[in-house]
């Protein structure tokens, strides 16, 4: 697999992904005690921010070409 | 196919003889750029090509507007009303179809999975409120839906195949695709006046050419292979626990398989594509979410459980049930000292009896739903009441400890005289 441009999208979506399965396992041995009412907004949040670092890249990469 | 230029496009309105010919030595006109207007995608599509025609009309990724898409279906439906207008509406891209047209010619095939999916989401969204055993609830709108998408899928790929005469039937005429290319963008027409048959020909392919141009794409490799591994993770996880080899908590395989999914995200951010996986992590959230409010054993299988036992010897320290109805009529119960029973329902409903005059205490809750013990209620995200009867019949204290994960817990008191009896607790 060769190395392609930072994928900021997957970076913001990895980074989501492992800190709430870090969550919800932390959850499931009783260390810690999520508040599921938090996840809708933070998954929305994020799902904002991609949308907005996918723009600006294709925006960046299209100037490049140009 | 000779080459004669055309005055007016639209050739299923107009007649062939309506169509002079422009001076020969006249240059083409310079083609206006043409217009970002809304079209569905042949070439980015999944169901309908509406998610990957808004990505290509507004410059999004398409992964992150089918995201949308799906979210907004499972936060009230919306997403799957507003797809199927878009659906039903919004022409298609080189062919310029909409379905609602194909409806006049008796397409109803394109259209029925679309109806399977919205009666199955309006009945999906009609039944949270309802009290019963929601596994039995939803079954009907979860099996709608299912059945729509898989239709819907079925159509797509049918969709991408050629038909076996294919070519042949492309070369008995004259051209569609190219015609039909322009007809949608409003350019002029370049070839011959169109006979009638070749514009009220469908055209099956004319993305094909489209396609070919591209440069292949490399093969994804990380994502097939971390969903495979995730695959494996999970059904072996499943596997364990069956065979009573390892206890295997759904809610921390799940975590686990979230964290291995966001890891692979974040390694492909410099390697190998595996923007897949978005969806996937998203919808490992919503049964994740779930698992971390039901906070009860799943244990006892499924479906409707009556239990009344008659003697004090009949009784049994736990009743579990993972998804259904459980009644536990406990009125025919003498305690001797304190005696204490256990019951609990992840999805679904948990009633319990007791004889009025037998002296109770009574802790329930639920991870959401509802709570209601002899009249008293709560509900919401965890609710919970602790309740105590006493009486003058000298009679020994029943301890009940009541647990559902999403459901309702409702313990009833009752009077052979007067039925169910709503009063104060001591």
């Amino acid at each position: 697999m060769n190395r392609h441009p930072t994928d900021f999208v997957a970076l913001l979506a990895g980074l989501l992904f492992a800190a709430l399965g870090i969550g919800f396992l932390l959850d499931a041995s009783d260390t810690w005690d999520a508040d599921v009412t938090w996840l809708p907004p933070i998954v929305l949040v994020a799902l904002g921010l991609g949308g907005l670092l996918a723009t600006m890249s294709r925006k960046d990469n299209s100037h490049d070409s140009t | 196919m000779a080459a004669t230029p055309v005055a007016a496009h639209d050739a299923g309105m107009t007649s062939a003889s309506s169509f002079p010919p422009p001076p020969p030595s006249a240059p083409p006109p310079p083609s206006p750029r043409p217009a970002r207007t809304l079209r569905r995608s042949r070439s980015e599509r999944v169901l309908g090509g509406v998610a990957g025609g808004v990505a290509q009309t507004y410059g999004v990724d398409v992964a992150l507007v089918r995201i949308g898409f799906v979210l907004a279906a499972v936060l009230g439906g919306v997403g799957v009303l507003v797809y199927a207008i878009a659906w039903l509406v919004v022409p298609e891209e080189d062919t310029g179809d909409v379905v609602v047209r194909g409806l006049e010619r008796g397409e109803g095939t394109r259209v029925f999975p679309l109806v399977l999916l919205i009666v199955g989401v309006a009945l999906a969204v009609g039944r949270f409120d309802h009290r019963g055993p929601w596994i039995f609830d939803f079954f009907w709108p979860l099996a709608l839906i299912a059945a729509g998408v898989v239709l819907l899928l079925a159509r797509a790929h049918r969709e991408g195949e050629p038909p076996a005469d294919a070519p042949a039937a492309a070369h008995d005429t004259v051209e569609p695709t190219a015609d039909a290319t322009e007809r949608v963008r409003g350019a002029p027409i370049s070839g011959s006046a169109p006979t009638e048959s070749a514009w009220m020909q469908r055209t099956p392919w004319p993305t094909s050419a489209t396609r070919a141009d591209r440069p292949p794409r490399p093969r994804p490799f990380l994502g097939p292979v971390v969903f495979s591994l995730l695959l494996v993770f999970v059904g072996g996880a499943a596997l364990a626990h069956t065979s009573g080899v390892l206890r295997a908590d759904p809610q921390a395989v799940l975590a686990i398989a979230l964290a291995g999914i966001g890891a692979a995200l974040v390694v492909s951010t410099w390697v190998g594509r595996a923007r897949g996986l978005i969806a996937l992590g998203l919808a490992l959230l919503f049964p994740l979410a779930a698992l971390s409010v039901v906070d009860v054993p799943f244990e006892g299988g499924a479906g409707e459980r009556d239990y009344r036992p008659r003697t004090l010897a009949d009784l049994d320290d736990e009743y579990r049930l993972v998804a259904g109805t459980m009644t536990l009529d406990l009125r025919d119960i003498d305690p001797r000292g304190v005696t204490a029973v256990e019951a609990s329902v992840a999805f679904g409903e948990l009633r319990v009896l007791v004889e009025h005059g037998q002296p109770v205490e009574i802790r329930a809750e639920a991870g959401a739903g509802e709570v209601e013990i002899a009249g008293r209620r709560q509900d919401g995200f965890n609710p919970d009441l602790d309740e105590s009867f006493s009486a003058d019949t000298g009679r020994d204290v029943l301890r009940l400890d009541l647990r559902v994960g999403f459901g309702h817990v409702v313990v009833e008191r009752y009077a052979p005289d007067r039925g169910t009896v709503q009063e104060d607790a001591s």
